[in-house]
């Protein structure tokens, strides 16, 4: 009936839960917010939220996927007040229609690394570049490349389709390419022909949702 | 499986989305494939440089754990406290009286006791003001620090508060505007603007005035008054009594 120990339990069954990704969260955090500050704010507030809405998280899911839906979910809230930046994604959308991509044959990067313009980068470049993403690119290259999330669980935590995030992943991917190129051009680190030899033979096709490829083939076995 | 069949799904290959039978089918056309295989390839080993470079940020700080710990006790103690409530009004049998009602209210949502008690805070400790109307435009000076469009509220008798000057302040860590009024004397009041909502607030101590619905309360012999309009959450703070008080919320003129 009045049971203080109930709520010492659940803080520790929290802590002990969601402790572990403060790090990871934090890490994500400051890749979307950009600066410091912010990105504590946000991570506070998503401790708290997820606190508070504890006893709705399932006991045997995926714990640092539901964190980052609710760091996602307060970052992305927060961010659509901001009209401006709104505007800045829209016309960044529009740009990337036109983009070319940037592969390299990795066998030659394999073979001759020093060769491959994107080491001669710094991190810092790197993390300017992935900061300058569209926010709705921004996201799903975060949840896939540094933090490891699957398609599946970055649908979940975006909430939508997972076609919608291979061809997010794909446009953000081909996008922070063109800019990391555009760094190593800028900073003379390389060549104009280093990097027009760095340019993929041919763009690879926008990527086909994997689950319409699967009910395809499952149709015509 | 044919390049034109795999080449759409080559960076689902390359971010290990398929399954087992699909890699295997994949796999024998790119022991055949140096096209697709290059494909794969890059994509894999640009997935490695940037968690070379990105993959692991900064640890967070002390100061966040520490900020994160204090929540956690804050809500642990505000949930025992509810309890502590409901089981005592549950014990004692009564129905509890108008003034503890408002508290018992205030501990089933706890926003609008941080929130009155966070302004009284502010009010009491009269924080210096960043920007005065003397010094230049108030509206345009919280330009790019706030994410909201902030237009200092005016009360509309010429003898009424006036600005005296604002400062950026936070609230439940977001953002807010405050506000402190002078009228020319002793008497001093803060006003504390932020987005949001008095919907979860308490529904004890609600009063109309000119269209707004006002929650009223009493923190360390403050009069608070919280209204809210167009999103926009007003909290206004003074020593004032609490007929005064809503007379003046009246008179504000929210721009």
């Amino acid at each position: 009936m009045f049971d203080f120990r109930h709520t010492n339990a659940t803080r520790r069954e929290f802590e002990e839960l969601t402790l572990p990704h403060l790090d990871p969260l934090f890490s994500a955090a400051l890749r979307l917010t950009k600066n410091e500050r912010d990105a504590e704010d946000l991570v506070q507030d998503t401790f708290l939220r997820a606190y508070r809405f504890f006893d709705k998280f399932e006991r045997g899911t995926n714990i640092k996927a539901w964190l980052f839906k609710i760091l996602t979910n307060t970052f992305i809230n927060r961010y659509r007040r901001k009209v401006k930046e709104r505007t800045v994604v829209e016309g960044a959308e529009k740009e990337t229609v036109h983009e070319r991509f940037i592969s390299r044959r990795a066998t030659d990067y394999a073979a001759n690394p020093e060769q491959y313009f994107f080491d001669r980068l710094l991190s810092d470049d790197v993390l300017r570049s992935i900061d300058e993403l569209p926010v709705d690119f921004r996201v799903v290259v975060i949840l896939a490349d540094l933090q490891d999330f699957s398609y599946n669980e970055i649908a979940e935590i975006v909430g939508c389709p997972v076609g919608t995030v291979m061809s997010r992943l794909y446009r953000g991917r081909k996008l922070l390419q063109k800019k990391l190129k555009d760094f190593a051009r800028g900073s003379g680190m390389v060549s104009d022909e280093a990097i027009d030899a760095a340019l993929a033979p041919k763009e690879p096709k926008k990527p086909t949702d994997l689950s319409d490829f699967r009910r395809k083939r499952a149709a015509s076995t | 499986m044919e390049c034109l069949d795999l080449e759409r799904l080559l960076p689902a290959y390359a971010d290990g989305e398929f399954a087992a039978s699909e890699s295997t089918e994949a796999e024998l056309h790119l022991a055949h494939c140096a096209r697709c295989r290059e494909q794969v390839e890059s994509q894999i080993a640009f997935r490695v440089f940037l968690q070379t470079h990105a993959g692991t940020g900064p640890a967070a700080s002390d100061t966040l754990r520490a900020r994160i710990g204090r929540d956690l006790a804050r809500e642990r103690a505000t949930e025992n406290l509810r309890r502590f409530a409901a089981f005592s009004a549950m014990a004692a049998g009564l129905v509890v009286v108008a003034s503890a009602g408002y508290m018992v209210a205030g501990w089933s949502s706890s926003p609008p006791l941080n929130l009155i008690a966070d302004a009284v805070d502010r009010h009491s400790r009269a924080l210096p003001v960043e920007v005065t109307p003397a010094a230049g435009d108030v509206d345009s000076w919280f330009q790019g620090k706030v994410d909201f469009n902030v237009r200092a509220p005016r009360f509309r008798s010429p003898s009424g508060p006036q600005l005296v000057g604002a400062r950026l302040a936070n609230v439940r860590e977001q953002q807010a505007a405050y506000f402190v009024y002078g009228d020319g004397g002793q008497k001093r009041m803060t006003l504390l603007v932020f987005p949001g909502s008095t919907d979860r607030l308490a529904d004890g101590q609600r009063r109309q005035v000119a269209g707004h619905d006002v929650i009223m309360a009493n923190e360390r012999g403050y009069n608070v008054a919280l209204w809210e309009k167009k999103g926009i959450v007003y909290s206004l703070v003074s020593d004032l009594n609490e007929n005064d008080v809503l007379q003046l919320v009246s008179q504000v003129e929210e721009r």
